[in-house]
This record gives structure tokens, sequence and C-alpha cells, in this order.
């Protein structure tokens, strides 16, 4: 309403400025006594710039009334009355309403042209801010997002568009048009009473969503509905684009999965063999020869033995890890008990301590931390048994737990060796395998990344120093909230 | 033993089988083996073993439901062996009777130990509860309800004197969460037993068995508790 | 040229055919007013068509010009030169349009039509013209002249025009601060205040007895501080105190910084008298107002003290402001050491961002007060740090080097200009009293004269005159930095045809 106010009072000045000048020329060429059917031109003139000026051709002609009336009323004898002019005056008062006529029409048209001119120059503006910001989206449902906050902006109605089919109860209209592909609702044949407009979302005959346009207060004129098409073009592409880039970016990670589980099962496949090839030598050793002492027999099945534990302990790492992997379960906590978990693992580990000095240091308090229990003694596990591995033979290993603030810290340290050269972090990358202090079989790799797998899973954290004694300590912290329902007794 | 205690093995992997028999025959036990539960119910019916053996992976039914349907094995000491990470398998198993159970690769020592350990709980009458027992140090005093650990006397809470006991109770056996929920506490829950363990830890500390190095209680991760005593 | 460079000139250029069209039209529609007095005087009906033909075609030339607009020079700021040379265009056309009439009339010949188009203007207030001998239209047409040079023609057309280019050129004629927030707001804000007193003191002077035409042309005369009157005698054809006393006060207002007068009506009247300007000004009136009197006595023109001193006071008043209203006889009379009084008062004006003309005080005060400065710092304690302050509109404002420095310049620059004139007109035959005074009344703005300019001057002196009153009006700098600017285009457009 203001702008119209505006508008009128603008229309209304431009055309008292026009007649008092086209009245005050009048007047003058009167008073110099030239005829006053100079006045027609300067009439002519007035008229002119009305129309160029004002939005239509109304005041063109309002104003031509003015003066024409006017002109009847003061300038012709008798003054002061409306009275039938002479011949004289008849043909120049038809010419002057053909010339005001085609004035109007063709001045009027000039407007309408600039006006549509630069409103197309304003969408072709607009357009290409949206290209820009399509652009810059990466997936479908912000691509539709961002498209339709531009039409509720552009078009000042609301809109919206929705991927994928509208559901039961979008409405009989929404879901023809999905169905079928063609625009349905307002302004369409058999949809009468419906106040939205839908159309369908998609290309190459096929139909990914569809925008409703509320048609409540108007429908959408020309102009706004070819506009509207080139938006929903841009959109559409901007969605293949995303739809692309997502499908991509999904092969990119399934085919990195396959190459790690192709590693995976390289060096499964090698570290494997070893110890079966020994076993099996082994075994075939004591089957083949009858005469070998009673010592060499012990040593040959504790090797078996040996190797066998070392394959178990191995499948048992890989289960871990893909537990680990396999996103589709989430990982359940329960919380358990520091002290039984610390005492499973060291309970394992007590068998194949060799040398070493197994030393456990318990938490203060009974604590108990959510946390999938057979994961995080495996992290133990693994972590001791690194311990026993590279550290000197005769070290003592450490394994403690203790409250730090919103968390449990629990160290596995040793005093012998410490960690090689280069970045500590690096020990938890997969397939890196240290050497062994003791000059045994090198490991996979695997068990240090799978408890940086496991921790992380808990939403922990887990690193690695050199300790004062001369030694490693891995630590690893659990966060003590962690959610899981406790209806336990 | 004047007679043999005789085993029935029931398992279908040729190869175990063929290492248990190995075993337990050099052990002096008599072995009979069943390649299906069917089978195994069959003769368990008829021969009435001492023992069972049953493999919890068998071909043709649950483990678990044989000891429920089987009511012969009601009387039968029953070990399960069960492959790892089958912990609610060993859970519902032990619930449903069994008396004990070892996870494969298991060690011959441990399996002969709980065998006979089983056996023994067989040939065991049924007795009142002692007035005192005691072992390696641990002394529990029935009527006046204490506990002394190497001479010192040791404060328990009245559920940790209950916990403690039925443990003893049932020294040498696997006990399920459930099963001690049922006999300290009563009630039962279907939650994760966490004042149950926390019961558990705080009765270990003051004992003075540390979970790595258990004196008296081992922690069946898993399944339960068992108390080491004889 | 590169491209990039051609463009942005070619949107100066319509952005400036755009600003001077639209005054033009502006201008021209104001020129039409005059034609109202017909109502009341029917006898000036022949010279209706003086005024209505020049404003048509002035509005015609503007609407044309318009037409230049590009689309997007809309809301283009201009550069200070542009800006300049936007404002001497419309200047130049508003005078000639505005001397058409006069001359159409055959009230005056061209060159004098141009010099009574200037001085009305330039709200200097010379005439060469005989009040009681002209018709009523031509003098509404003068009084007009001074009420749209009063607030500056451009920012007529600011209010009505709200975009941008608008109060940029305000400031350019010299006219510093801003009221309000927003160019509009502030533009129309000033008008309305210029109008307001000028309407209360209509309404005074038609009380005080004066015919309403008078009164009207008076008052606007009085707050525009330009100077014509209706009558030969100016304000001593009344011969009232009160009258004296409300055109004292009208021009005193008109005289005042708007922005002061904006604070005043808004209650703070301490702003108003603690701010620089203010002191000095009436400092100088008082001091100048008793010198003159104390001449007056002192050589015998007046005997009566009260009335020396009122007479003092009037002409003080009216020659600071630059207003040019009369109570003496004649000022060829005068001792020449009022003259030299008058003189210096004309010169240096009121304040700044008001309708006067002349230096302005406020460059004096800190031309002053760096002089002040600079000797303090030179031959001061050694150890004292010099407050460089001055009170502007309440506040104490640092004063930086760089102001003083334009300020003393300014002065220097318009000393220059006034000798160089008063020389032009000592060269067209003028005794050395009538030049200085002369040319100091032209370019001052102020209006009072010992009669060396007047209706029998050729057309020499009258150029002269009326290009003195332009630099005054528009500060000098800005003209020929204009004029250069305005040259330059045409230079490019003509080399560019070529």
């Amino acid at each position: 309403m203001d702008v119209d106010l505006k508008l009128l009072g603008r229309n209304l000045a431009v055309l008292a400025v026009l007649y008092l000048a086209g009245m005050a020329a009048v007047f003058g060429f009167s008073v110099l006594g030239v005829s006053t059917l100079v006045a027609f031109p300067v009439f002519v003139l007035g008229i002119l710039v009305a129309s160029l000026e004002s939005d239509s051709g109304f005041w063109g002609a309002l104003l031509g009334l003015c003066y024409l009336l006017s002109y009847d009323l003061l300038f012709t004898a008798p003054l002061y009355q409306l009275k039938v002019l002479n011949r004289n005056d008849v043909a120049a008062l038809v010419i002057f309403f053909l010339v005001v006529l085609i004035m109007n029409t063709v001045s009027q048209r000039m407007r309408r042209q600039v006006f549509i001119a630069q409103r197309n120059e304003l969408a072709m503006g607009r357009l290409n801010k949206l290209s820009a910001s399509l652009i810059d989206t990466t997936s479908s449902e912000a691509a539709c997002q961002c498209a339709q906050a531009f039409l509720v902006r552009v078009l000042d109605r609301d809109v919206r568009i929705r991927l994928g089919d509208p559901g039961a109860d979008a409405g009989q209209a929404a879901r023809d048009c999905y169905e079928r592909n063609y625009p349905t609702g307002f302004g369409e044949v058999g949809y009468r009473g419906c106040a939205k407009r839908y159309l369908p979302l998609g290309a190459k005959g096929e139909v990914c969503g569809v925008v409703e346009i509320d048609c409540a207060e108007s429908g959408l004129d020309e102009a706004s509905s070819s506009f509207l098409s080139s938006v929903l073009a841009q959109t559409m592409i901007a969605i293949e684009r995303n739809d692309l880039e997502e499908e991509h970016r999904a092969k990119r990670i399934k085919a990195e999965g396959e190459k790690f589980k192709t590693l995976l099962l390289q060096s499964v496949s090698h570290d494997l063999r070893t110890p079966l090839t020994s076993i099996a030598g082994n075994a075939d050793v004591l089957l083949k020869d009858a005469r070998i002492a009673p010592e060499t027999r012990r040593e040959l099945l504790g090797a078996i033995h040996e190797d066998a534990l070392w394959l178990n302990d191995m499948v048992e790492n890989l289960l871990s890890m893909s537990r680990v992997q396999d996103e589709d379960i989430a990982l359940e906590k329960t919380p358990e008990i520091v002290d039984e978990v610390i005492g499973t693992a060291v309970g394992k580990m007590e068998r194949r301590r060799g040398g070493h000095r197994l030393r456990v240091e318990l938490p203060e308090d009974i604590l108990l931390v959510p946390m999938d229990g057979g994961l995080v003694s495996r992290v133990l596990i693994n972590l001791i048994d690194n311990a026993i591995r590279h550290s000197s033979p005769t070290s003592t290993i450490d394994v403690s737990a203790r409250k730090d603030g919103p968390q449990v810290l629990f160290s596995v340290a040793d005093d012998g060796g410490g960690l090689g050269p280069g970045d500590p972090a690096c020990v938890f990358s997969r397939f890196y395998a240290g050497d062994r202090a003791d000059g045994g079989r090198k490991g996979m790799g695997l068990g240090l990344s799978i408890c940086k797998a496991i921790v992380e899973a808990h939403g922990g954290t887990i690193r690695a120093f050199n300790n004062e004694q001369g030694g490693a300590t891995f630590e690893f912290a659990l966060p003590l909230e962690g959610g899981c329902d406790d209806e336990g007794g | 033993m004047t007679k043999a205690d005789s085993i029935l093995i029931i398992e279908d992997d040729p190869g175990i089988s063929r290492m248990l028999q190995v075993l337990l025959d050099s052990e002096g036990y008599a072995v009979a083996v069943a390649r299906s539960g069917g089978v195994g119910l069959s003769l368990a019916r008829a021969n009435n073993p001492d023992l069972i053996l049953l493999d919890l992976g068998l071909p043709d039914c649950n483990g678990t439901d044989l000891l429920v349907r089987g009511d012969v094995l009601a009387q039968i000491p029953v070990i399960v062996v069960t492959a790892r990470g089958q912990e609610d398998e060993k859970v519902r198993a032990l619930d449903a009777g069994a008396d004990d159970y070892v996870v494969k690769p298991f060690g011959s020592a441990e399996l002969l130990a709980r065998i006979r350990a089983a056996l023994r709980r067989r040939s065991r009458p049924e007795e009142r509860p002692p007035k005192r027992y005691s072992w390696q140090g641990l002394v529990l005093d029935c009527a006046s309800r204490t506990v002394s650990v190497d001479g010192e006397e040791v404060h328990l809470t009245p559920h940790e004197y209950d916990l403690l006991a039925v443990l003893v109770d049932n020294r040498g056996k696997a006990l399920t969460h459930h099963a001690i929920q049922r006999q300290v506490w009563g009630c039962v829950s279907t939650g994760n037993f966490q004042t149950l363990r926390v019961t558990m830890a705080s009765l270990r500390r003051k004992i003075k068995d540390c979970p790595s190095h258990p004196r008296f209680i081992r922690t069946e991760v898993g399944v339960g508790y068992r108390f080491l005593g004889e | 040229m590169s491209a990039q460079l051609k463009e942005a000139n070619r949107r100066a250029t319509q952005a400036m055919a755009n600003a001077v069209g639209t005054s033009a039209i502006i201008i021209g529609a104001v020129e039409l007013v005059p034609v109202c007095i017909l109502v009341w005087s029917p006898e000036d009906t022949r010279l209706a068509p003086s005024f209505i033909f020049p404003a048509l075609f002035l509005m015609a030339a503007g609407y044309v010009l318009r037409f230049a607009k590009g689309d997007k020079s809309a809301g283009y700021m201009l550069e200070r030169r542009d800006a300049a040379a936007c404002m001497l265009a419309v200047w130049l056309a508003a005078i000639v349009a505005y001397a058409l009439p006069f001359v159409l009339a055959h009230e005056l010949d061209p060159v004098q039509a141009v010099f009574e188009a200037t001085s009305g203007l330039t709200t200097t207030g010379l005439s060469v013209m005989d009040p009681d001998e002209c018709p009523r239209m031509l003098l509404l047409h003068r009084s007009l002249m001074h009420y749209l040079g009063g607030v500056g023609l451009v920012l007529v057309l600011t209010c009505m025009v709200s975009r941008s280019g608008g109060l940029g050129m305000y400031n350019v004629e010299g006219h510093v601060d801003r009221l309000l927030p927003g160019t509009a707001r502030t533009a129309r804000t000033i008008l309305a205040i210029y109008s307001g007193i000028i309407a209360l003191g209509a309404v005074a002077y038609r009380i005080l007895g004066m015919s309403a035409f008078d009164a009207i042309n008076t008052s606007i005369s009085a707050v525009s501080t330009g100077g014509f009157s209706t009558h030969v005698e100016s304000i001593a054809y009344f011969d009232s105190r009160p009258v004296e006393a409300v055109s004292a006060v009208l021009m005193l207002a008109g005289a005042t910084n708007f922005l002061l007068l904006f604070l005043l009506l808004r209650g703070k009247v301490e702003s108003f008298a603690h701010h620089i300007e203010t002191r000095v000004l009436f400092g100088v009136v008082a001091v100048a107002s008793v010198a003159i009197a104390a001449i007056l006595v002192a050589s015998g023109c007046c005997t009566d003290a009260a009335d020396a001193l009122w007479t003092a006071f009037f002409q003080t008043v009216s020659a600071i402001t630059s207003t040019g209203f009369q109570i003496v006889p004649s000022f060829a009379a005068l001792p020449s050491g009022i003259l030299l009084v008058l003189v210096s008062l004309m010169l240096a004006g009121s304040m700044a961002g008001s309708t006067s003309g002349g230096i302005k005080l406020y460059r004096i005060a800190v031309s002053f007060s760096g002089l002040l400065w600079s000797l303090q710092e030179r031959y001061g304690t050694k150890h004292r740090i010099y407050g460089r302050k001055i009170n502007r509109f309440g506040k104490r404002v640092v004063c930086t080097e760089t102001e003083v420095r334009e300020a003393a310049t300014f002065a220097a620059t318009y000393i220059l200009v006034f000798a160089i004139g008063s020389f032009a007109f000592a060269l067209c035959g003028a005794s050395f009293q009538e030049a200085v005074f002369d040319f100091a009344s032209c370019l001052g703005n102020a209006g009072i004269g010992v009669g060396f300019l007047g209706a029998g001057s050729g057309p020499v002196e009258l150029g002269i005159g009326a290009f003195g009153m332009l630099l005054g009006r528009l500060e000098i700098v800005m003209a020929f930095i204009g004029l250069a600017a305005l040259l330059e285009r045409v230079k490019r457009r003509v080399a560019h045809g070529r």
C-alpha cells in the first residue's frame, strides 16, 4: 500500500507540474498575443512527458482532458464556459486526440519494454546468483533448500521443494504430480479449488521430487513461470551433480574398503601360513622320526602349541577388528568394573609373560566404566602383549588405571626399550610392526591399530610415549559417562 | 575309584572328538562318543554316564535345548564346550542346568580339572552347609557370619557375606550372574548386574583377592564367577 | 584510456547530467512562482511571459538533460571535482535563466540583468534597479532569488530528490556539517527552519504595520541575508525602531549556522552559547558597534549617542551578516574610519553554514587560534603542553594542523582576490574608497555600496562585480575547480567527437 501511495503521489505531482506549466505557457502566449492554437503543441508536449514519467497511459489521458477543459474554460470565448468549438478548433482537436492516443500508446509500450528488459536483466542476475550458490551445495537436500529459499524470496510466496515420494498425506494432487510427471493443482484442468500448484522436479523423464507453490493469493504470471522453470532446471542440474558426487564418494570409500580387505587378506594369509607351516613341519618331524629325544620332542610339541596359541590370538584380533570395523553394529556399552577388566586381561597374559614382571595397580575406588568389556580387555591384552614382545626380556610391565576427571586412564608401561625413532603416533597405524626385542616372530602389526580403533569407538583417546623408566607407556582414556541404560539390581 | 567314571562326549567335530577321546582315555575314564544331540540323548538315557561333555555347536539341535528337554540330564553333571564369543549361550546353558563350561580351545589340564571337580561334586552327598569353611587362609564362620583372611578379620556387609557364602557353597562350579543374583538378592533383574559386580569388586578388595591373580574367586568373563576352593 | 576508466567517466557524466537536469527543472519551477502575484497586481500581466517562457525553457532543458542519464547512474556518488562542476553549471544556468525576465521585460540590458540576477542569487543585494519603479512581479522575483540562493540552490534540489549527489554538492558550496542522519532529512530540516523563520519574520513585520507584500519580501531578504528591498531607501523607509530590531534579529538568525539554530530549537542553549563562532560574532558586533558609534559621534554625523549606537549596531549587523540593509542615508558620506571597519566586517563574514558570505568567523577564529598556538609554541614555556582545542557546537574538539592551515590558506586567498578585484575596480575608474568598499561588498556578498556600482555603471565593472559576487558565494576555490572540471569535460567530449 505504501508503495502505491508513493507512486500515486508521484504521478499526481508530475501531473500537477505539467498542468501548471502547460497552463502557464498558454497564459504566456495569450498575454503575448500569440494565437492560442499554439497551446495544442504545448499540450501534446505535456502529455508526452506525462506518459513517459507516469506509469500508465491513464495519467496522460487525464492530463489531456484537464488541459482541454481548462483551455476551453479559460482561453476560448466565451470565457469560463464550455462551448462547442468552431471548425478550426474541431479539426485541431481531432488531430490532437489522435496524436495523444498514438503517443500514449507508443510511450506506454516503450515503458513496458524498458520495464521488461530491466526485469529480465534482474532475473538473469538472480539466476546467476542462484547458480553460484547452487554450485556450493554438497547434497541434494541442500540444493533443494537453496532453491527453495531463493524462490520464496523472489516469487514472494510460499514454495516448497520436496525430494522423493510426497507420501500419502501430501494430498492427491501432489501424489498425482509425482507419479505421472505433469503439473497439477491450481490452474490445471481437473483440480478446481486447489490452492497450490504442484510441479514435478525431474529430468530425462524421471521424477525425483515435487515442487509446491502457494497460489492462494494469485497464480503465477508468465514471466514468473518461466523464471521458475529456469530455477528448477538449475536445481535439477545441481541435484544430479550432487547425487553423482555422492555415488562417486561411496564408490571411493567402497574401493578403499576393498583395498583394505585385500591388503588384510594378503597379510593374514601370509601371517597364517608362517605358523601353520611351522606346525605342519614340526608335526611332520614328530610323525616321521620315531627316534627323537624326549627333550626335542617336548620342544617341538611346545612349538606346535605356541604356534596354535599364536594363531588363536590372531584370529581373536581379527574378529575384534571386524567387530569394530562393522559400522552397522553400534558398540554395546555396559558398565564394567575396571578391576575385573584388568583382571581378565592380566589373567590371560599371566601365562605368557615369560621373564617379565607383571604388576597391577588398581584404582582407589571401584570404578564403573561403560564399555564393551571384551573389547577393552582385548586392548589391554594387546598392549601387554606388545610390551612383552618389544621391551627387554626381563622388563617390568605395569598395568594400572586411575580416575582422571571425567574419564578413566588405563596405562600399560614397561621399563625396557621404549618406542623407536619417529612419531609415536605411527605405532598405531595399521600394519606397522616394530622389531621385537627378543628376536621372535614379528607381529602382523594389527594389534595396536585394533587398540586404537576400539578405544576410539568408545569415544576415548590413546597415546604412546617414552616414559621416565626408559621404556614405553601406552595410555588410553575412556569416558566415564557414556550412556547405557542401567537396570542392574 | 572302583569303577571307572564314564563320560559321554557329544561332539560333532571328529577332530576334537578324537582328541577328547584320547585325552580322557589316557586319564582312565570310560569314554562314549555321540555325534549328534539326538544320539547323545539316547545314549545318555541308555547308559547313564557319570558326566557328559556337551558341545553347544551341534548340527541337529541347540545344546541348551537338550539340557532343557533332557530330563535325564538333570541328574548328570554336564560340562558344555563352547566356542569363544558365545557368552549368552554359555550363560543360558549354565542357567539351564549345566554344571560348568570350557571354551575352545581349552587346555587339557583345565578340562581335566573341571571334570574332576564336577565328579567330586556329584559324589559329595548333599550336606548341610558346614559350620566353618577354611581354605588357603580364608576362614568362613557360618554361625557368626564372620570372615577372616590370613588371620585378620574382615568386615563384610550382609550382601557381601551372602555372596561369598553362595560362592563357597558352589565351590568349583561356575555360577552365572543370574543365579548369584537370585540366590543373594532374591530378585532377578534383566539388567547388567551392576550391583552384583560392584558388590563383588568390593568383596574382592576386602578379602585381598586381586582379579588378575585370583586366590579365591575367579571371574568367568561374560558368565559369572567361580570360587576356586575345594 | 582503458575501458573501465571510460565507463566510469561516462557514468560520472551521466550522473552529473542527471543532477544538473533535475536542478534545472526545480529552478525553472520556482521561476514560475512570481506569476502568482498577478492575482494581487493584474497590472503586471504583460510581464508574465518573460517569466513563464524562460522558466518553461529551463524546465524543458533540464528534462532533456535528464534523458542523458543512463540506467545505472542513480546513486552514483560524484567526486569533488565533478560535484563542483555540476554546481557551477547549475549556478550559471540559474543566473542566465533568472536574468532573462529582466531582459524580456525590457527593464534592464543583458549585462545589467546578469548582474542583478547574480546579486540576487548570491544574496549580495547590490542593485542597478530602482525598486520603487519596479513592477511587483520583478520585486517578488528578486526576493525569490534571495530565498533560493540563501539556502543554496542545490539544497532545494536535495529536498525534492533524495538520491545522493545532492548534499555532496551542498557541501561543495561551503556549507558544512550535517544536522541529522540522512542527507534528505538534513536538507528538509534546513529548509523547514529557514522557511519557518521567514514566515515568523513576515508575520512580525505585518503586525508592525508593513504591507503584506513588503513584509514577505523584507523577511525573505533579511533571513537570507540578501539585502534587496522593496523600497529604494531600504529599511530606512519604514523609519521604525521595532522594524529595525526585528530585521536585526532576522539577520542574525540568517547568519547563524543552521546546526546551531537546530540545537537552539532543540533547547540546547549551552551549545549555542559556547560555540566559538557565537562568541566571536557577538563579540565583534559589540566591539564594532561601539567603535562605529564612537566615530559617528566624534565626527559629528550623529548627535544623539543612543541613536548613534543603534545605527552603528544595525549597520554592523547588516555588514557582518552580509545582508546589506541600510538605515543611513548614504554610505559615501560616512567617515572613512567607519567604512574601513565596515569593509573588515564584510570581508570577515558571519558563521559558516549560514546564508552569510565572507571568510566566515570560524576560519578567522581557527586562523587566529593557530597563530596564537604557534606563537605559544615558539616563545612560550617549553614544558607546558598547550591545548589546541576549539569549541564547536558546545563540544571542545581538537583543532588539527590541517584545519588551521586550510583556514589560513582560504583567508589568504580571499584577501588576494579582494586585492585583485579592488584593483580591477580602480582600473575601471573607481576611487580608492569606492573600489575597496564596493568590491568588498561584492566579494563578501554584503550589499552595501558607496555608489560606484549602480544603475549607471558600465558593463565592465558590472561584470567584474558579478564575477566577484559569484566567487565569494562559491568560496573561490570551488568555483575554479568547478570551472576547470567543466572545461575538461567539454574538451574531452570534443576530442572524442573528433
